[in-house]
């Protein structure tokens, strides 16, 4: 084949050509069936766990998977808990129904933790929708702090790398257009098998040192805590975040009853902030009003516990002390909702 | 900004399509319309100031030389005005704060207030290459581009355009005036390039990125010796198979117009001297330094001093040369690469020092043993180089890993699959080393080919992330 021009020819293929690219595109489509089909065959289906669903974030596919087994065992879901690591460490679902039954308000729900590290406000709306199209919960606790609403992602933890929305599979579930991604995670089994694979080869680094505790009985060092200082310096409420929020309250309208839990910090978190206690009120204010606007419900721990330092781990996380009466006392607000 | 793949799939086609639908005279144009188009994806100012600096230097590049005679003026202020626009935006972030400051202060403005402002696309290379034509015309070794495409074209070639290769005027310029001709042996190859480039940046240089500790250069005391060492050649091999990656890239889709354009490694890691290092090692800016800095400097130096061995003459030009290599990679989040820079020059400076007396050997005539260790050396001091190079660290931070990989007690988790990566890495470049080709992988009978290019679009399809590749690393310069 020969493009001409008309002064000569400038591209002059000759057959034959391509035969390499036709031969290896060949070889991987039968690698390809023939891994479908040994994925299917049940002796096999059984041994694969198939827990990735190709998402930027592979502590959401984790949580996703855990989910999953968590229904299956347990039956439907009752409620489902959403926020940061400040939710993943500080609430109990085992201890809050516990402690839901023991008020006589009913029998202990069926609740799941779905707090994921490093999640932000922004990521919270899509997050939220996708459990209740998927788990159908009656309650859907958003566990939320100052932190999530930062307009300095970078030190919340967020990167663009680990946004788990822009997960092809979550954003297909969502119905933002068709992805072939998300499709073969619904159909194909081999490719989620090599999901997993991958996961495990290509997973993150594998020597993750914990930072230091710092000491409770001082105020946060400007040097040593930089990140927490710029996480909250000259706070203000990112819009992105309060977007987000918007979606989480929608889901009232939807049928799930909507709660938005402001998590209780430590004392001396309140120094990070450029002008202290006022900046967390605004945070309050800014989160409070459009709750209460869609006809949710807003409770702040922050104002109603009592903690001491033994609750915390560090200054925003909490420990299993804290997490024993935070998820108590949880449990006793929503005992006496109507 | 990176642009989505579908984006950049569809303009090189239309590009490529486009190119070879039109007539011959016609071609140039075309590719300098696209350039244009790709520039103008990141906005319009990026496109306007490359337009005016092409003008700048197309009209400068007619008067450097007049009746044949070099004008020495003309030449002063081609080069003047052309770092003066590398130096703005360099170093932007730092002095116009304070000009705003100074500024309200004296009423001229009415608030203060700290600016961001990035460097424009591939202005850091574009600007080299518009010194090297006005040099190159004014010896006398080159004429003025005629008309008004060649020139613009030789600046804003879009392969090229982002991170290089700092192609040399002639060489470019010579190519576009002579047809040329594709046939299947150059879509193979400008192909085979372009996957080889994928499959560094994807399967091997983002992959290594992943590996390296979040924490690792920002709070070292966390994290073991070994780990440290491991994060240190994670990042090494991380870098050159991301800016090699992209340069196969480059090199590939230009290949499939027909234009070569120059190799910018070659097997860096096997280097056995500094001096060695930095001909394998971004060889285009290497070549671009030597014929412009290295060589005036050492011939103006060697006036003043004329024997070869005296200090100044030994140790001044390898430590101004690396210092300006430092601060041609200078940005706001690279500001150590000033430290980086110096611990080049001392290296080339002491490397030139030692042998200063003796016969000038070159490193494959050395016996086995002093190869061997050469090449330990100099990957051992490269990498220690490559903490400041690192973005977003501080001077505290680099002599904090220095140090913690000496001294640090924190036992290592140790993540063998740093090693396998990078094993592949240099088993890739044995292949090249040992073949003398790039896509060596072309000799092979089809049927090996096949199963090459199968198994390469594999691993390319398995390791590219969610969320698609990630930046290549020299954008940003």
């Amino acid at each position: 084949m020969a493009l001409r021009s008309p002064s000569g020819r400038t591209l002059t293929l000759t057959w034959p050509f391509g035969r390499t690219v036709l031969l290896a595109a060949l070889l991987l489509a039968l690698a390809a069936g023939a891994a479908e089909g040994v994925a299917r065959v049940p002796a096999v289906q059984t041994r694969l766990t198939l827990t990735s669903t190709d998402n930027p974030n592979p502590d959401f596919d984790q949580l996703l998977f855990e989910l999953d087994q968590h229904v299956a065992q347990h039956g439907p879901l009752d409620c489902v808990v959403i926020g940061s690591s400040l939710a993943t460490v500080g609430f109990s679902a085992d201890e809050f129904s516990t402690a839901y039954a023991a008020t006589g308000a009913g029998d202990p729900p069926n609740c799941f933790n779905f707090g994921l590290a490093a999640l932000v406000a922004q990521q919270a709306g899509p997050l939220a929708r996708l459990l209740v199209a998927l788990y159908h919960p009656r309650w859907l606790i958003f566990a939320t702090s100052a932190r999530d609403f930062s307009p300095n992602l970078d030190l919340a933890g967020y990167t663009p790398e680990n946004d788990l929305t822009r997960g092809a599979w979550v954003r297909y579930r969502l119905g933002e257009g068709f992805s072939l991604t998300g499709w073969l995670v619904d159909n194909s089994r081999a490719y989620r098998a090599a999901l997993d694979v991958r996961r495990a080869l290509l997973a993150g680094p594998l020597s993750r040192a914990p930072l230091p505790s710092p000491d409770l009985t001082l105020p946060p060092d400007p040097v040593q805590e930089d990140r927490l200082f710029g996480l909250l310096a000259n706070y203000q409420p990112t819009a992105a975040g309060l977007a987000g929020l918007q979606q989480v309250l929608a889901l009232q309208a939807e049928g799930a009853s909507v709660y938005v839990v402001e998590m209780p910090v430590h004392p001396t978190y309140l120094a990070a902030f450029t002008h202290g206690a006022a900046d967390l009120a605004l945070f309050r204010t800014a989160v409070q009003q459009p709750t209460m606007a869609a006809g949710a419900t807003f409770w702040s721990a922050e104002l109603e516990l009592s903690l001491s330092d033994g609750d915390f781990d560090d200054r925003h996380h909490l420990s299993a002390a804290g997490r024993s009466v935070f998820s108590s006392w949880l449990a006793g607000k929503l005992a006496v909702v109507p | 900004m990176p642009l989505p793949a579908p984006i950049l799939v569809v303009l090189a086609v239309a590009a490529f399509a486009g190119h070879y639908a039109l007539p011959r005279r016609w071609q140039n144009a075309w590719l300098l319309l696209v350039s244009y188009g790709v520039v103008g994806l990141w906005g319009w100012p990026v496109a306007a100031l490359l337009a005016a600096s092409t003008l700048l230097n197309l009209a400068l590049g007619r008067r450097v030389r007049a009746e044949g005679r070099p004008r020495r003026g003309v030449l002063a202020l081609g080069l003047a005005a052309n770092l003066l626009l590398l130096l703005h935006f360099k170093l932007a972030d730092f002095y116009l704060p304070g000009l705003a400051a100074l500024a309200a202060q004296v009423g001229l403005a009415d608030r203060t207030g700290a600016r961001t402002v990035l460097a424009p696309l591939g202005l850091s290379y574009y600007t080299l290459q518009a010194i090297a034509y006005l040099v190159a015309v004014y010896q006398g070794r080159l004429a003025p581009a005629p008309g008004w495409v060649a020139f613009p074209l030789y600046l804003a070639y879009f392969p090229k355009l982002i991170a290089g290769p700092l192609e040399p005027p002639g060489q470019f310029l010579a190519q576009l005036e002579k047809p040329r001709i594709v046939d299947n042996a150059a879509v193979a190859r400008g192909a085979g390039l372009i996957v080889l480039g994928l499959f560094r940046k994807i399967v091997l240089a983002d992959v290594l990125f992943g590996y390296i500790p979040d924490l690792a250069f920002h709070r070292p005391f966390l994290y073991g010796r070994l780990d440290l060492a491991l994060a240190l050649a994670a990042y090494a091999f991380a870098l050159y198979n991301d800016f090699a990656g992209y340069t196969n890239l480059a090199r590939g889709v230009s290949a499939l117009f027909g234009l070569e354009l120059s190799p910018n490694f070659a097997q860096p890691f096997f280097a056995r001297s500094f001096g060695e290092f930095w001909n394998r090692w971004h060889i285009s800016l290497s070549h671009w330094l030597r014929e412009y800095v290295f060589f005036p400097l050492s011939r103006a130096l060697r006036r003043r001093w004329p024997d070869r061995t005296h200090p100044v003459n030994v140790l001044v030009p390898p430590l101004v040369v690396m210092l300006a290599s430092a601060a041609w990679h200078f940005t706001a989040a690279h500001k150590m690469v000033l430290v980086w820079g110096g611990l080049h020059g001392l290296y080339l400076a002491g490397e030139q020092w030692l042998a200063r007396g003796g016969p000038a050997l070159p490193p494959d005539r050395w016996p086995r043993w002093r190869q061997a260790l050469g090449a330990l050396v100099v990957f051992s001091l490269t990498s220690l180089a490559w903490v400041p190079f690192r973005p977003g660290i501080g001077l505290w931070h680099t002599l904090n890993y220095w140090r913690s990989l000496f001294i640090n007690s924190v036992p290592s988790t140790f993540d063998a699959r740093v090693l396998v990566v990078i094993a592949l890495s240099l088993g890739l470049d044995w292949l090249q080393a040992r073949t003398g080709d790039e896509v060596f992988v072309l000799r092979w009978p089809l049927w090996a080919r096949a199963l090459t290019l199968a198994a390469v679009s594999a691993a390319i399809g398995f390791c590219l992330a969610p969320v698609g590749v990630t930046p290549f690393v020299y954008q940003g310069f």
